[in-house]
């Protein structure tokens, strides 16, 4: 197979499930749209008056709304505001794994040593995210304009074009950006968390200058590149210098790339560290944790862990800090009220409740699905196969990855949680603490049940796993947003592992939902264990 | 007891790969060879008798327990090197021998001091950093850290240089000496030769030869090419036991010799030479002139 053939394979899992993310939410937000905004002009009136308000809320999150009367409108704030930041994840993903994993996994170095040039051996990797990138893209855009077809609100195909155009190009500045972090990263881990988390930082100065914050360098932020265009409103924003520059920067950002991959050592980083110093050892490492069952795992992945920590804190400190704001907006509105009486949150900590249960929920989930994805690398790359060659049963690895993948996310929702308890104090924010509390610790049960899920297919098709569990946390999103809006049976929307969950902290626990989400858990654990005792282990 | 015995054991993955009804017996205390070309079916018996993979058919055991159901009491008595080395990334080796220590239980690296310095092997520095010969020599620590009573090498001294292949050589006779069962996979001859009492041959996925070690070296050919100033001695070459797949032409000659050189030397006395090689065959050539 040639190069460039590896290199689109290398892409695969992430083509299918970014092409299924696109597809799904173009269809689904089109035919949402019908269903929500109504057909005829007044009720198209009524529904944007109310849903611009409640964007304007959502504006350190999404772009402003505007033109929601149209499903071209709702469809520029709704699905192509989210799908910036979407797409930039997965870039950064791809980017980390083109620039440090396949070297990590030494492909780097075997393709050099037949001659490639590193020049041609990177330039073939850009190539072929592109090819990819722009493959998604299309499939997106058609899911989206057969939708509109089907909704009877036909889009017209050029702004469609100049849209995905847009988002192509900041997926390309973010994987340029990822790719040239991994020329100073000596991990594809490290490279993807530094990437990413400069990325969120930069999408979150693009969110607070919608409303006046940080104009100054807003400029600097891709998303605020992005958000420039909006093709499908009336007017056919394309903002072309703005489209340009992030266009520039990604030229850039490649060039910078490319040059230090051609001058820096495979293998380590453009920066390079001092030569050691320290004295040689024979010994052991003293340190009791590597020696514990499921603390073992904790230790080996303590700064990733830290570092998930300190984004939950970071993160919560800032919903806390927007929830004053936001309520007195919402609640100023008579109009609104029935809105948020839906929603559940009426007051400051209920609206705290919500915000705070529904974010924490969606980002443990994917810290659950990036823990799965490391007992997936640890089968790929031998890890497993050494510690299977001590005297420990297939059962006890199975466990002891279940146990620290809870163990770890209950670190992370703790140190969320607490961030929340003391920063609602601070702004005089009075929660229920027996229903935070519990609502807290019964979030546990969501990772658990990814865990399990993903313990059952890496028990079966380690492969597998990561692409499965990412379709079960999309169909459980889509279930729990659609399942109320198009009435589906209350059965349907229970498939959500996220209806499961429900909202204790802001309304109670739904314990029914709480005993099958520990039952998926404790089932798939049971199943994942008996799965994996049957597999044949190794490369 | 036997420390190894398989009973048609199997693993067929299609079109001859695997290992195909092996029927082996490796004594207490012996040092077994196990040699083979790559793909042979080496790596598949180890990893069937270390439970990492599930036979077609067939069963396994070592001493006694057996290879899929007892595998946890067999990983207990057994010491691994595996033949593909596993990637811990930035872990540091003392890192990667506090945790599969732990795995096994506390004192299980009394000897990992010992055999570190005398592989010369730094612990402090992280996996990543290690070269492919301080890679092996890890997982030779790894392998005979808590002085196993079975040792299951897989291409121990790949990547190792000759100076540190002879400490691993006196870790072998070490572990032997205490009474230890080593079975030792390679394809490289001299090295079996040099440490087993007894090899198996396998060859494309099944056991051919099974013997004992004097028995290797009378199988043992060597690769002759000689260039004469003058005509060769045809016919003298011709009628001497042993020398097969004789090519002769103008003066340059080329054959297997099989046993004694006294036989070929006699066939050149009185002969001019431009030049005389002889080489130790591969093992493919041994296969090819043994088994044809």
């Amino acid at each position: 197979m040639t190069l460039f053939g590896l290199a689109l394979r290398s892409h695969l899992g992430g083509f299918l499930v970014m092409s299924a993310i696109g597809a799904m939410f173009g269809l689904a937000n089109t035919l949402a749209y019908v269903q929500i905004a109504g057909s005829t002009p007044a009720d198209r009136a009524i529904f944007a008056q109310q849903f611009e308000i409640v964007g304007r809320q959502l504006s350190y999150m999404l772009p402003i709304p505007l033109e929601l009367d149209t499903m071209a409108g709702y469809l520029q704030w709704r699905m192509f505001g989210a799908f910036g930041m979407i797409f930039a994840f997965w870039a950064v993903l791809a980017g980390s794994g083109a620039g440090r994993g396949d070297e990590d996994r030494g492909l780097v170095e075997t393709w050099i040593a037949t001659g490639v040039t590193r020049l041609r051996y990177i330039a073939v990797r850009v190539a072929a995210f592109l090819v990819v990138a722009t493959t998604v893209v299309a499939i997106m855009l058609a899911g989206t304009w057969v939708g509109s077809v089907i909704g009877n609100e036909t889009l017209v195909l050029g702004p469609l074009a100049l849209q995905g155009l847009d988002l192509l190009i900041l997926t390309a500045f973010c994987f340029a950006w990822s790719l040239l972090v991994a020329q100073v990263a000596t991990t594809r881990r490290g490279a993807g968390f530094i990437a990413g988390f400069v990325l969120l930082v930069l999408y979150l100065i693009d969110g607070a200058s919608r409303t006046g914050g940080f104009e100054q360098v807003a400029w600097l932020s891709p998303f605020w590149l992005y958000d420039r265009s909006a093709p499908l409103l009336r007017a056919r924003v394309f903002d072309i210098p703005a489209v340009a520059a992030l266009a520039a920067a990604t030229v850039v950002d490649l060039a910078l790339a490319i040059s230090a991959f051609a001058v820096r050592d495979l293998g380590a980083s453009l920066l390079r560290p001092r030569a050691t110093t320290g004295r040689a050892s024979a010994r052991p490492s003293r340190d009791p944790f590597l020696r514990m069952p499921v603390l073992a795992t904790i230790d080996q992945q303590r700064s990733w862990i830290i570092g998930w920590m300190g984004f939950f804190v970071v993160l919560a400190a800032f919903l806390i800090s927007i929830t004053r704001t936001m309520v007195d907006s919402l609640l100023s509105i008579p109009s609104f009220r029935v809105y948020i009486d839906r929603l559940g949150a009426i007051g400051y900590d209920t609206f705290v409740s919500v915000i705070w249960g529904s974010t924490a929920l969606l980002l443990v989930s994917l810290f659950a699905i990036f823990q799965v994805s490391t007992w997936v690398a640890d089968d790929a790359e031998g890890r497993l196969e050494a510690a299977l060659t001590q005297p420990v049963s297939r059962a006890r690895i199975a466990l002891d990855r279940v146990g620290s993948l809870v163990l770890a996310s209950a670190l992370v929702i703790a140190a969320g949680a607490v961030a929340v308890w003391i920063a609602s104090g601070a702004a005089d924010i009075q929660l229920s603490a027996d229903r935070f509390v519990v609502g807290t610790v019964a979030m546990l049960a969501v990772p658990l049940a990814f865990g399990a899920i993903g313990a059952v297919i890496a028990g079966w098709r380690p492969r597998a796993a990561v692409p499965v569990l990412t379709v079960v946390a999309i169909a459980s999103y889509m279930t729990q947003q659609f399942a109320p809006l198009f009435e589906w049976p209350k059965w349907v929307e229970n498939s959500s592992l996220y209806a499961l969950y429900g909202q204790p902290i802001a309304k109670g626990v739904e314990w029914g939902g709480i005993l099958v989400l520990l039952a998926i858990g404790l089932g798939g654990t049971v199943l994942g264990v008996a799965a994996f005792q049957r597999r044949d282990v190794g490369r | 007891m036997n420390a190894i015995e398989t009973r048609g054991l199997t693993k067929d993955y299609g079109m001859g790969r695997g290992i195909l009804d092996l029927d082996l017996s490796v004594s207490d205390g012996e040092v077994f060879g196990f040699l083979g070309p790559n793909g042979a079916g080496k790596t598949t018996t180890i990893r069937l008798l270390m439970g990492m993979i599930q036979p077609t058919r067939g069963s396994g055991s070592v001493f006694g327990l057996d290879a899929q159901r007892q595998s946890v009491d067999v990983k207990r008595i057994v010491g691994y090197c595996p033949g593909e080395l596993p990637q811990f990334g930035g872990w540091r080796g003392d890192e990667v021998v506090a945790y599969l220590a732990g795995l096994r239980g506390s004192g299980s690296d009394v000897d990992v001091e010992p055999i570190a310095k005398r592989l010369d092997l730094d612990l402090s520095r992280k996996y990543r950093e290690y070269s492919h010969g301080n890679k092996q020599k890890l997982a030779l620590v790894l392998a005979f850290m808590h002085r196993p009573r079975l040792l299951i090498l897989d291409e121990p001294t790949s990547g190792l240089d000759p100076l540190h292949q002879q400490a691993f050589y006196e870790l072998v006779r070490d572990a032997r000496g205490r009474g230890a069962t080593i079975f030792l996979s390679s394809h490289v001859l001299s090295e079996v030769e040099h440490v087993c009492d007894r090899v198996g041959i396998v060859r494309e996925a099944r056991l051919v030869k099974v013997g004992p070690i004097d028995e290797l070296t009378g199988m043992r050919s060597h690769r002759v090419e000689i260039e004469f100033a003058d005509d060769p001695p045809v016919e003298r070459l011709r009628a001497i036991t042993g020398l097969e797949q004789l090519a002769i032409s103008d003066h340059h000659m080329t054959g297997m010799l099989r046993g004694s050189f006294d036989p070929l030397m006699a066939a050149l006395a009185g002969r001019s030479i431009v030049s005389f090689t002889s080489r130790e065959p591969t093992l493919e050539e041994i296969f090819l002139s043994y088994y044809r």
